[in-house]
């Protein structure tokens, strides 16, 4: 009998993948709830974009709007936050799982792309949290844009396009959220799209390839049953999640009033610490770019053989495994040492 | 285990007498066709709800540079040996024995604003810098001293604050208590 | 495997609906809100949605112009307790006299011009019961810490650019006793300095009161309990005013928060409550007379009958309690009401004074306190410091008193005409009280 044709959904899917890497156990479906929680990101912003106001005298107000008068607008602005917050640990997940089980090799491209969807989802997340506009986010947004002050020769050119003028101001709150809003959130997109080709292109899910013949396949429609029970999964925790925690709301941002706590945003807090002992450039640029390089050039540098590929804990890459869980847990600590101040 | 890229006898497929054996289908059809209605149906129910309560969500209806030289009230409010923090000019305005002074808040790390902390000296609530009563820098990642910075009486007689004209520290303007 | 994956699948889908189920009844069941848009701010406020039928605060501050942050600050914005009430000025009390400034303060309201007696704030930190200076004075004083009488310190530095009166000085520095004190000074600063407008008062019933203002201005029961409509203030919980509301017509209680409430024991350095009355308030229904003349003054106390059926500010001044602007080194100096300023004496009536200008202090207090009527054009009593008593009225043919916190009128006897049998020169209250005691045969 004739194979039906699929629509677009299906289309997206290979026909058929090795039943080893189609369960769950394997990738814990970690790439398709990034993206499931980016589109859910998307469209609750659209949503928040009809009240948000991105002025200075009405940011913290529209804010509260959405929060307190809209109906379900609480809903929507907790399902926001929330689903940022997971779509950054479970990109870092995804990363890890990558790592671990060699899927970067053969396509390091892809890597790199995911490196930059890595990037944009911080600066993602940056760039929301300073919209709320009030005591905590202001300062943090202050500290951030003063850090690119310190860039050596481009620094001061580059701080004035961020900042949009002199100093932080109605410009840069509105700089902040057309970056967030489109400028970030496009190319995320686009790049969301690419990396996902990129899978399909590369051959699929990365899979080991045992050598005693062809291995049994499962089709596209057990994959969508699985990725469908991951998304209906995960969009229960995180409507839970909204239901019970709200998102932070702190008093509205007075740039001229010092504050007695001041804080970065969870994912920020670790370059947080290393800022209060170590010299601004280096702590603040330095260390997060040498960072951010070494975790790109693993496929390059640390672990070039190809062999291994789709085996947790593969023997070729241990090196580029260790320096992740190495950089990790350094990151981590720095976290806890922030957290618990 | 069948290669579903084999072809068939007339190339279009896997032919009738190999009968993939796909992992997670129903065998029968009816029931297949009844769980995608249901499916679909679900689907379509839900969207209506949603879109519904997104409706309900539109129905609610809702009803340049800062300058450089800020006035900061007249001298006599500012007594002898006390440092008063005034939020328009961010800066910090004491009076000792030679006349009053202006200490920069903005600390010189990465630009929050430092508090007075109990007893002399300042800090800062972000990275923990910690400078002297005078300014000068005590512990932290900061390494530059608070700017002290120009005060003036204007016509009306009140003190202004100058915050892109720094000063000396012993710089004082001499205005009565 | 397949049958089990569907039910998972079923599973899933199960619990998302329960989820979102959960969601709409979590918004359907939030209480409506309460939104009101204050005609001085035009910036909506949304306080009423949880604090649904809190008192206005009084008809010269309605909730229709001032709203609620004007006064109090916060977040009006905001439906979460916290972040409504992070920033508030003085926490539950605006007026305390450290934010006062902020929260009641500006040109067209307290502490603006003196001449158009809108210089309340200004007043009252200089007042005596804010300054305390009398009794730190007096106190250092007897013990060495200063030569002579005169205040210089007080609770908190203060400064007054124009003296007026002789008896005043120009400026207190903040009383913090030195080691070098001598000891009993070191133990008033200790014990002792617990009655003044910024010292926060003992937990216990009769003494519940607030601080700033709201020390006179909001009323509180003998017990401490508020008993206004505002559902998120305990009706259990003691230290709270009994309504959400400022007023001028305060009643004996009210002062008596503070006053006869017991004496000094200057060798111990301490404060002995008075024991004449029950630990409790009394049940509202005992006799009300006899409850009054229990409780007014301590055993100690020789009054009139003027003196207990009245209450204390039908006779105090507001210059008096709230201060003229000077800073006075005792209570003697800001003290200087007397019974011949309304009974007048042998020879001369009580000076009069006609309201003229219509946008007079006196028809401002009058139209405030709502228990008495002034007109432009009444004659009303006037005091030797020029401050008219819009509760003592000449009615054509007699002086009238109207009770600020009651209403209730008294016509007043005058000394002129009488079998009184007063000296010219001693008009000082003592004096009075020689025949007049409550507790000797009326004369």
């Amino acid at each position: 009998m004739a194979h039906k044709r699929p629509n677009f959904f299906y289309h997206l899917h290979p026909p058929t993948l090795p039943e080893r890497e189609a369960r769950f156990g394997y990738t814990f479906g970690l790439g398709g709830i990034s993206l499931l929680l980016f589109l859910v990101l998307g469209v609750t912003g659209v949503l928040e974009m009809f009240i948000y106001v991105p002025t200075l005298t009405d940011a913290a107000e529209s804010v509260r709007q959405i929060t307190y008068l809209a109906p379900f607008g609480w809903l929507l602005r907790n399902m926001h936050y929330w689903a940022g917050q997971m779509m950054v640990g479970v990109v870092i997940l995804h990363m890890a799982r990558v790592v671990l089980s060699g899927g970067y090799k053969g396509r390091r491209f892809n890597w790199l792309i995911g490196m930059a969807l890595l990037a944009l989802t911080l600066l993602l997340d940056f760039t929301g949290y300073v919209l709320r506009w009030d005591q905590d986010t202001a300062w943090a947004l202050v500290t951030g844009t003063n850090l690119v002050n310190t860039i050596p020769g481009i620094g001061p050119a580059l701080y004035r396009v961020l900042v949009g003028g002199q100093a932080v101001g109605q410009a840069t709150l509105l700089r902040f959220y057309a970056w967030h809003v489109i400028g970030l959130a496009l190319v995320a997109a686009v790049f969301s799209g690419w990396h996902s080709f990129r899978v399909r292109r590369d051959g699929g899910i990365s899979h080991a390839e045992p050598a005693g013949g062809p291995t049994p396949r499962a089709g596209r429609e057990e994959l969508v049953r699985t990725e469908s029970i991951a998304a209906l999964l995960t969009l229960a925790a995180l409507v839970g999640l909204s239901i019970f925690v709200n998102a932070p709301l702190g008093p509205a941002a007075n740039l001229t009033v010092p504050v007695a706590e001041a804080r970065a945003p969870w994912f920020f807090l670790w370059v947080q610490e290393l800022l209060r002992s170590a010299p601004a450039f280096l702590a603040g640029v330095l260390v997060p770019l040498a960072v951010f390089t070494l975790l790109s050039v693993l496929p390059y540098v640390l672990d070039r053989r190809e062999t291994g590929i789709g085996e947790w804990f593969n023997r070729p890459g241990r090196l580029a495994q260790g320096l992740f869980l190495a950089i990790v847990i350094a990151v981590s600590a720095l976290t806890a040492r922030g957290l618990l101040r | 285990m069948t290669d579903l890229n084999e072809r068939s006898a007339d190339g279009r497929g896997p032919g009738p007498e190999v009968r993939p054996t796909i992992v997670g289908l129903p065998p029968h059809p009816d029931r297949r066709e009844f769980l995608a209605w249901l499916t679909r149906g679900s689907l379509v129910a839900i969207s209506a709800l949603a879109i519904g309560q997104v409706a309900r969500f539109f129905s609610y209806e809702p009803a340049g540079e800062a300058p450089s030289v800020i006035p900061v009230g007249k001298p006599e409010t500012y007594t002898a040996d006390t440092l008063t923090y005034v939020g328009a000019a961010r800066s910090y305005i004491g009076r000792d024995s030679g006349g009053l002074y202006a200490i920069d808040a903005v600390c010189t790390h990465l630009g929050c604003l430092v508090e007075h902390s109990i007893g002399d000296g300042f800090a800062c609530p972000c990275h923990g810098s910690r400078f002297a009563a005078d300014g000068q820098v005590q512990n932290g990642p900061a390494s530059k001293a608070l700017r002290h910075l120009a005060l003036d009486v204007s016509p009306d007689g009140q003190v202004v604050v100058n915050r892109s004209q720094p000063v000396a520290p012993e710089t004082r303007l001499a205005a009565n208590s | 495997m397949s049958a089990r994956r569907n039910l998972i699948l079923a599973a899933a889908a199960i619990l998302l609906a329960a989820v979102l189920l959960a969601a709409w009844e979590h918004q359907v069941g939030q209480p409506p809100v309460k939104m009101i848009i204050p005609t001085l701010t035009n910036r909506p406020e949304l306080c009423l949605t949880c604090h649904d039928g809190i008192e206005e605060i009084s008809a010269s501050h309605p909730v229709a112009a001032f709203g609620c942050t004007t006064c109090h600050g916060g977040d009006g914005m905001a439906l979460d307790a916290d972040l409504a009430h992070a920033g508030m000025h003085g926490g539950r009390n605006p007026a305390d006299l450290a934010v006062v400034g902020v929260a009641c303060g500006g040109a067209n309201c307290h502490s603006g011009d003196p001449a158009a007696g809108r210089d309340h704030i200004q007043r009252v930190d200089r007042s005596i019961q804010a300054t305390y200076a009398g009794a730190i004075a007096q106190v250092r004083h007897a013990f060495g810490a200063q030569p002579d009488l005169t205040a210089h310190m007080g609770v908190h530095a203060v400064q007054d650019d124009q003296v007026v009166s002789p008896d005043a000085v120009p400026s207190l520095t903040a009383f913090a006793p030195s080691a070098t004190d001598p000891q009993p000074v070191q133990q008033f600063s200790v014990n002792c300095l617990n009655c003044h407008l910024w010292a926060q008062p003992a937990a216990k019933p009769y003494f519940y009161r607030s601080t700033g203002c709201a020390t006179c201005h909001a009323l509180y029961d003998n017990d401490g309990l508020y008993k206004g409509g505002d559902p998120t203030i305990s009706h259990t919980e003691p230290g709270h005013a009994s309504a959400h509301h400022l007023t001028t017509a305060v009643p004996y209680t009210q002062c008596d928060h503070c006053h006869n409430r017991g004496n000094y024991n200057l060798p111990h350095m301490a404060f002995v409550e008075r024991t004449d009355l029950a630990p409790a308030p009394a049940a509202e229904t005992e006799d009300a007379t006899a409850r009054r003349l229990a409780e007014y003054y301590q055993p100690i106390g020789q009054f009139t009958r003027c003196e207990w059926e009245l209450d204390c500010v039908d006779c105090h001044t507001a210059r008096e309690a709230m201060g003229d602007g000077d800073i006075y080194s005792s209570q003697a100096d800001a003290q200087y009401i007397q019974c011949r300023t309304c009974h007048g004496t042998l020879t001369e009536p009580p000076k009069l004074a006609a309201i003229t200008d219509p946008n007079d202090v006196a028809l401002r207090q009058a139209q405030v306190n709502g228990h008495y009527i002034l007109q432009v054009g009444d004659q009303v009593v006037v005091t030797d410091r020029g401050e008219k008593l819009g509760q003592v009225r000449w009615s054509g043919d007699h002086l009238v008193q109207t009770m600020k916190a009651t209403g209730q009128t008294y016509s007043v006897p005058l000394v002129q005409g009488s079998a009184c049998q007063q000296k010219p020169d001693e008009q000082a209250s003592r004096y009075c009280h020689a025949c007049h005691d409550h507790e000797l045969q009326a004369p």
